[in-house]
């Protein structure tokens, strides 16, 4: 599941991170400082064992920080605006974008389920939180089948077939999605219910969860990212 | 130790397909044995498993009466997840049992919920996984794994915690032949280890030589307890009027051939291509013609140059190991799948799009193609305006028994009327090629045999049809010839009519599973 180079946290350190880069986001100066919080995270993929995802994100980052640089020294009137704003987004967003596509990537469900167990989480926002990590990518399995079966009923599933009969195109993906989402939700719950997810003893994981000195190295560059941002900010 | 006594249970919902209830059942699976629960559809042994499991009532509410007991516990005074301290369960669909998105992760799942420190959880993993023999298995992503894969992931996960008590509904109905020779081990095994085993099946022959006690179900009561050996002196026409599937492979013979139903024949739909629907005339045309097929996945080829050729009315079983290239092949020749070869149909060269349009697959999952919000309006779904004002739509919803839910939404019908009506529809459309894919999984005897009957009259209206199916009671029943595919390429063909040994060697059955005693 991950590389050979890869450094395993524990994942509320992980959360954590997540929670202390959009924090830091939100405090930050200016396009230079997110450059090199986008940085550190293709840092923390590389270490995480995810180094292609990070370097791709990276990769678009950068060009589309460019065309917005580019953009910036022509006046477009009207569309100026619009512009600033879409690179705006994208300049604040790519940051805890990737971050949060890493650290989703390289943690279980059954690590986020005992940790958030061992953060005393109630079972209500455990569950369906656990329910729809396996889910999601699932669907990319139906994805495959609807394709095939809206082929053969003469249903474009293309971006074409979509502009050309958006109404169609629609119905044909969600009626089978629900249909099948109806049917695992049933069976999955039923599943874990026999396999004892009610238990109120606290859950364990097969991972070792434990906060250990990446943990700490890990919180430490966070806090010092965050710390900065501040500063600057009032420097500015 | 699993024990019903004196046990009625109603569900307190009822709609179309819901599992029927069961009432005045008595029951006892001892330490160590094994006892199967079969019958028709619908004949509430499902209910018994989830007696067992205690989903009933816990998960499925409903009215209880009588005594559950496990390990001599009342199951009435303990919550769910004290039963799933002793009870494993192992369910039919391996696809929607899986909480976890790693195979290792699934197999801790039920220790990591009873709080087991985890070094004893990864030493009773690991020693789970050898038992098993399934080191391949171990870490893998399960999108990686194939159905049959994944149950025996399933059936890990469920023994990894080493419950007194198992519970397996229909474990066989989705696996291939190898998958299920495996999970015969793994319940000998858990067997062995004193475990009560406790399995509701339409597929019978796998347990021989492990099952203890048969006990036959209809209409939620026991209609007939049988020792294995009592099991074993019927005869192979007893265990049919039992309702039952072939109780040994031995049994299934050739001569079991289903004829297209004449009463639907009869009034059987027009062809939408203004075709007429007389066999004969079909029966020397060849209607598919491969030659040197090949597709694959980026650079691994998945067919390496299959030649196939199948006349117009007849039914040909694709069979051969996971991985060999049935759906492949089967997507290829519907213009799914990307690849090179040249294809004929009715003697005309055909490129992917045609192909497209001229043929279809029904899945084995048959919710991924029924789009439409009722019956009717599903059957000419995708179609042209003016070819579907065209079609005869009640001509065809009668011909395959669906007059009467024309209106009702398709997610409202039962797993046969929804591959029914998914069949209306490449009717309407005019397909020419047919390919099921498993169709008769989870099926009993005469479901099965609606469905091999179903197919044969598509085929004797002048179709070319083709099954993926590991099926052999069914091919025996349906198909005129077995193509066995090995590594992408055509290893064999068998006729069914010249015996189906050799297409029961080519599904990688052991002789081992032919004796009850």
């Amino acid at each position: 599941m991950s590389g050979p180079l890869s450094v395993r946290l524990d994942p509320r350190t992980k959360l954590a991170l997540l929670f202390v880069w959009a924090l830091a986001v939100l405090f930050s100066p200016g396009l230079p400082f997110e450059a090199g919080m986008m940085a550190l995270a293709v840092v923390f993929g590389a270490l995480c064992g995810k180094m292609r995802l990070s370097i791709a994100m990276f990769a678009l980052y950068c060009a589309a920080m460019g065309i917005a640089i580019a953009l910036a020294q022509v006046n477009l009137g009207i569309f100026s605006t619009l512009f600033n704003s879409f690179f705006l987004l994208v300049r604040k967003v790519f940051p805890c974008g990737l971050l949060a596509a890493i650290i989703v990537s390289t943690t279980q469900v059954n690590e986020f389920m005992s940790a958030f167990s061992k953060m005393r989480c109630p079972r209500e926002v455990t569950i369906p939180f656990a329910v729809m990590m396996r889910y999601v990518p699932a669907i990319r399995e139906d994805w495959g089948y609807i394709k095939d079966a809206m082929r053969m009923r003469g249903v474009s599933p293309t971006l074409g077939g979509f502009l050309r009969r958006p109404g169609l195109t629609v119905e044909c993906l969600y009626v089978p999605l629900m249909m099948s989402a109806l049917n695992v939700a049933d069976e999955l719950s039923c599943a874990s219910v026999a396999r004892g997810i009610e238990n109120p003893a606290p859950r364990t994981c097969h991972l070792h969860i434990e906060f250990g000195i990446a943990d700490a190295a890990v919180a430490v560059v966070a806090a010092a990212v965050l710390a900065a941002a501040i500063v600057l900010r009032g420097l500015a | 130790m699993i024990e019903l006594c004196d046990v009625t249970f109603t569900y307190e919902r009822s709609a179309p397909g819901r599992a029927a209830g069961v009432s005045r059942l008595d029951l006892a699976v001892p330490q160590g044995s094994c006892v199967l629960v079969c019958g028709p559809s619908g004949c509430g042994k499902t209910t018994v498993t989830r007696l067992a499991n205690g989903l009933a009532p816990a998960f499925f509410p409903g009215a209880l009466s009588g005594r559950v007991t496990i390990d001599g516990r009342d199951c009435a005074q303990m919550q769910s997840w004290e039963v799933a301290l002793c009870v494993g369960s192992v369910f039919q669909n391996p696809r929607t049992q899986f909480f976890n998105v790693d195979s290792t992760g699934e197999m801790a799942f039920a220790l990591e919920s009873r709080s087991t420190p985890e070094e004893e959880i990864r030493k009773r993993v690991a020693e789970t996984v050898s038992e098993l023999g399934i080191q391949h298995l171990a870490d893998r992503s399960i999108f990686s794994l194939s159905g049959g894969e994944k149950q025996r992931v399933a059936f890990a996960s469920a023994w990894a915690a080493r419950p007194t008590n198992l519970v397996l509904d229909e474990p066989t109905s989705n696996l291939d032949m190898q998958a299920i020779m495996d999970l015969r081990s793994y319940v000998a095994t858990a067997k062995a280890a004193g475990a009560s085993v406790l399995v509701a099946e339409h597929r019978l022959w796998w347990l021989a030589g492990i099952a203890d006690e048969i006990v036959v179900m209809g209409d939620g009561r026991v209609t007939k307890r049988l020792s294995a050996q009592e099991f074993a002196s019927l005869s192979a026409r007893e265990v049919r009027e039992l309702g039952l599937r072939v109780r040994s492979l031995n049994d299934v013979a050739a001569s079991a051939r289903v004829t297209a139903d004449s009463q639907t024949r009869s009034e059987s739909a027009p062809r939408a291509d203004g075709r007429a629907g007389a066999g004969e005339v079909f029966q020397a045309e060849t209607g598919l013609d491969v030659r040197d097929a090949r597709a694959g996945y980026r650079k691994h080829g998945v067919l390496r140059g299959v030649d196939l050729s199948v006349r117009a009315g007849e039914v040909v079983a694709l069979v051969g190991r996971n991985g060999a290239g049935k759906s492949t092949l089967s997507r290829a020749i519907c213009g799914l799948a990307k690849g090179s070869g040249a294809f004929r149909l009715f003697g005309k060269e055909v490129n992917e799009r045609e192909r497209l349009a001229r043929s279809s697959m029904v899945f084995q999952d048959v919710n991924y193609q029924l789009f439409a919000e009722s019956a009717a309006s599903e059957v000419v779904f995708g179609l042209p305006k003016d070819r579907a004002r065209s079609v005869d739509v009640e001509g065809i919803l009668s011909s395959l028994g669906l007059r009467d839910v024309s209106g009702r939404h398709p997610a409202t019908l039962s797993g046969g009327q929804k591959q029914r009506l998914a069949v209306a529809s490449c009717v309407a459309a005019g397909k020419d090629v047919l390919v099921f894919d498993e169709p008769t999984s989870g099926l009993d005897l005469e479901s099965m045999r609606r469905v091999a009957s179903l197919i044969r009259r598509l085929a004797d209206e002048g179709r070319v049809v083709l099954v993926v199916t590991h099926d052999l009671e069914f091919i025996a029943c349906a198909c005129d010839r077995a193509v066995e595919l090995s590594e992408g390429v055509v290893a064999g063909s068998y006729d069914v009519a010249g015996g189906v040994g050799a297409i029961r060697r080519a599904l990688f059955v052991d002789s081992q599973c032919d004796d009850w005693t």
